[in-house]
């Protein structure tokens, strides 16, 4: 009996075995096998260039696989197995850090640096390197949209040109419209890549050292509460407090939808919503920089992030060489201007951004205008996010005052929930 | 006097009842609330996301079903969910009905430490062990691939054993006594007398197991990763709302249309196997 258990056990174990075996064996071939990941809305356009990079080159024979990965999540998707994802992914350089951390990313060098830097911004190729001009500069991606920045989008039947310069002008405008039929201002305060802008607007910073030795270690420096963090904290409070201002909660999916519904008049976001926010309102698209705010007698211009994508080789790839070819194939000049042509996509080929048609686009147009005051999102200190964006969150609930009277206890002045939220960053918390 | 507290009791009687009812009738209004969005919604011809402000479309149209089969890949990723759970419940069943026949009628020396371990391991969710299963299907090179997210889904069904045993065990042992009398061996007093008498709870296991991976998204997105051609709806799906591009660009009504199609392979095994679950009768089988 117990040898015929044996047995069982044995030929179970012989079947599985050779199940798998045989699974591993039928994937050989000789053609070079290689992944890569794009947006899901970019999966058609990827297919088509990747059909385009093997007509190219005809003599290689290759096996290439679409597959989906949200730029958003690259350093998500990435970290669960590098050895499984993508030989060739795109990524927004604020997770070059991450990235590296995990050791994902392959380096450019030779022929491949050299073309990388001859044609496109040298800012955009920053964005992929570290120690970028110096004899230790390392290139990490190659720069394909130069769009991960945001600015203004209006409805021009509701907010005349003069009045779209101020932040003042707008609110005044939307509120008066308001007044017939509901006119807001979409700006998400509640997320820090937004709420950000305020502070910089200000002259507040940060800066990140990092122990290239211990795995990126950062050391964070942060001055958003000094009195510039007062400031944004009431020029943001300026626009929370407006009837106009449509409050928390503000995504791409309620953007788009209340430009097409006409209860938007005023929008903050990036380039990834022009093509819908153009379709909706047609001859009274508005597009232009973010307007300039006034704090205590003194206007600013509002600040905003900047950020680029770029394709990454990834560090494990089997076919680094060949992953290399078609990432730089992917970002080349024709490249950029079809997801110019297709997705409004702001291209950091400098070839591509000079054309005409790009030049004096209206959406990339704005972009380059809001370009002068920004702060290049690349080495930001990973807890960063979620006490920033909380900070905003209590400025449109109202919960941060300037001055709270005493013995109130349901509100907190600015100046100490900014130390707060410093300290959280720093991890002093 | 009499008939006075007659009245006052057929009246208070009344308002219990109508107090009960709407009580019932505002719940089941909350309850069927989403459904009904999602069957509206699907139906609107403009290309307006989740965030609109009205419900009823401007334009009725047949257009976003008709995108979704032709233009997204939602037929691939219906056809690998359909594949997944069809074969997931076959096994699940049988491993399910046949721990629990072992447990319910068997006396081994681990039995009660086994089952014991079983509860234990049953408490902790499933996905505290993902990492770990995903390298050692990373090991036998089964990631990105149905056949493990199948593996997945199996492995652990005995665990489910609890209320198929506790069933069992309600169907009196006489039954098995008389029939090893007459010479049957355990498979068929299995086969032929106990299984014929637990229809209901046979069913219920089919349904438990083919609605668990049927909706399941964190083993399936863990284990395929990129690659959309094994996507189960439940990851292809989410990978829409997870993109704001195609948000704007009215993917939101095509997600309810799909999640419509989706509810009905769900809908109509409820429906077929219903009936099954009324006759669960064991009484008047052993006499004497």
């Amino acid at each position: 009996m117990v040898k015929k258990r044996l047995m069982a056990l044995l030929v179970c174990g012989a079947l599985m075995a050779g199940s798998v075996a045989g699974l591993a064996g039928c994937k050989k071939d000789d053609s070079i096998k290689l992944t890569v990941w794009g947006s899901a809305s970019q999966q058609e356009t990827l297919k088509q260039m990747v059909e385009d990079f093997k007509a190219a080159n005809p003599d290689t024979k290759y096996n290439i696989t679409v597959g989906l990965g949200e730029e958003e999540f690259a350093y998500e998707n990435v970290q669960r197995d590098p050895e499984a994802a993508a030989d060739v992914f795109s990524y927004p350089s604020d997770q070059l850090i991450p990235l590296l951390r995990i050791g994902a990313l392959a380096r450019l060098g030779g022929d491949n640096l050299a073309q990388v830097k001859a044609n496109n911004s040298a800012d955009s190729v920053e964005a992929g390197s570290i120690e970028y001009g110096t004899a230790e500069e390392k290139v990490y991606g190659y720069p394909f949209a130069a769009d991960n920045g945001y600015f203004m989008y209006y409805d021009k039947s509701v907010i005349s040109d003069s009045e779209v310069a101020t932040l003042e002008g707008i609110i005044s405008a939307c509120e008066r419209a308001s007044e017939k039929k509901s006119k807001k201002i979409a700006w998400a305060l509640d997320t820090a890549f937004y709420t950000a802008g305020w502070f910089f607007t200000f002259g507040c910073s940060y800066s990140v050292d990092y122990d290239y030795s211990a795995n990126y270690k950062e050391t964070v420096d942060i001055d958003f509460n000094n009195e510039g963090g007062i400031k944004a904290s009431k020029a943001m409070a300026k626009l929370a407090n407006s009837s106009a201002f449509a409050g928390k909660g503000t995504s791409n999916a309620t953007i788009t939808d209340g430009f097409k519904t006409h209860s938007l008049a005023v929008a903050v976001s990036g380039n990834w919503n022009a093509k819908a926010i153009q379709e909706a309102l047609g001859e009274d698209y508005g597009v232009c920089k973010l307007p300039t705010v006034e704090v205590d007698g003194e206007t600013k211009q509002l600040y905003s992030f900047k950020g680029y994508k770029l394709f990454g080789v990834n560090a494990y790839s089997k076919n680094r060489a060949e992953a290399h070819k078609l990432a730089a194939f992917l970002a080349n000049e024709k490249n950029q201007k079809t997801r110019f042509e297709k997705s409004l996509t702001s291209p950091t080929n400098t070839a591509v951004a000079e054309l005409d048609d790009v030049k004096n686009n209206a959406t990339i147009m704005a972009l380059n205008a809001q370009n002068a005051f920004t702060v290049k999102q690349k080495a930001v200190p990973t807890t960063f996010w979620s006490p920033v964006g909380s900070y905003g969150l209590n400025i449109i609930d109202k919960l941060v005052l300037e001055t709270v009277p005493e013995g109130d206890k349901n509100h907190i002045s600015y100046q100490t929930q900014l130390n707060t939220m410093v300290n959280k960053i720093k991890g002093n918390a | 006097m009499e008939k006075r507290k007659f009245r006052s009791k057929k009246v208070s009687e009344r308002i219990t009842l109508a107090v009960i009812y709407t009580i019932l009738a505002i719940i089941s209004i909350v309850w069927l609330v989403p459904f009904f969005m999602l069957i509206i919604i699907s139906f609107r011809g403009e290309a307006v996301g989740m965030s609109a402000d009205y419900l009823f479309p401007k334009q009725w149209s047949f257009d976003n079903y008709i995108k979704l089969f032709t233009k997204t890949k939602f037929l691939t990723w219906y056809g690998n969910t359909l594949l997944v759970s069809a074969i997931v419940t076959v096994f699940q069943t049988i491993i399910v009905l046949m721990t629990s026949y072992a447990l319910s009628r068997m006396r081994f020396k681990l039995r009660k430490p086994l089952m014991n371990l079983m509860l234990i391991l049953g408490m902790f969710p499933g996905f505290l062990s993902m990492t770990a299963v995903y390298f050692v299907l990373k090991e036998i090179n089964l990631t990105q691939n149905l056949l493990g997210l199948m593996l997945v889904y199996t492995a652990s069904s005995a665990m489910q054993y609890y209320i198929c045993k506790g069933f069992f065990d309600t169907i009196p042992k006489s039954l098995d006594e008389a029939a090893r009398i007459d010479g049957a061996s355990r498979h068929t007093i299995f086969v032929k007398i106990i299984l014929p008498l637990a229809k209901p709870i046979i069913i219920y296991t089919i349904l438990t197991a083919f609605i668990a991976p049927w909706g399941e998204y964190m083993f399936s997105s863990f284990i395929m990763l990129g690659d959309t051609d094994k996507y189960t709806v439940a990851v292809g799906m989410k990978s829409w709302i997870d993109n704001a591009t195609l948000m704007s660009e009215g993917y939101f009504s095509i997600f309810c249309a799909a999640a419509v199609v989706v509810s009905i392979p769900i809908t109509a095994l409820f429906i077929w196997l219903q009936r099954y679950y009324v006759a669960g009768v064991t009484g008047g089988s052993v006499k004497g």
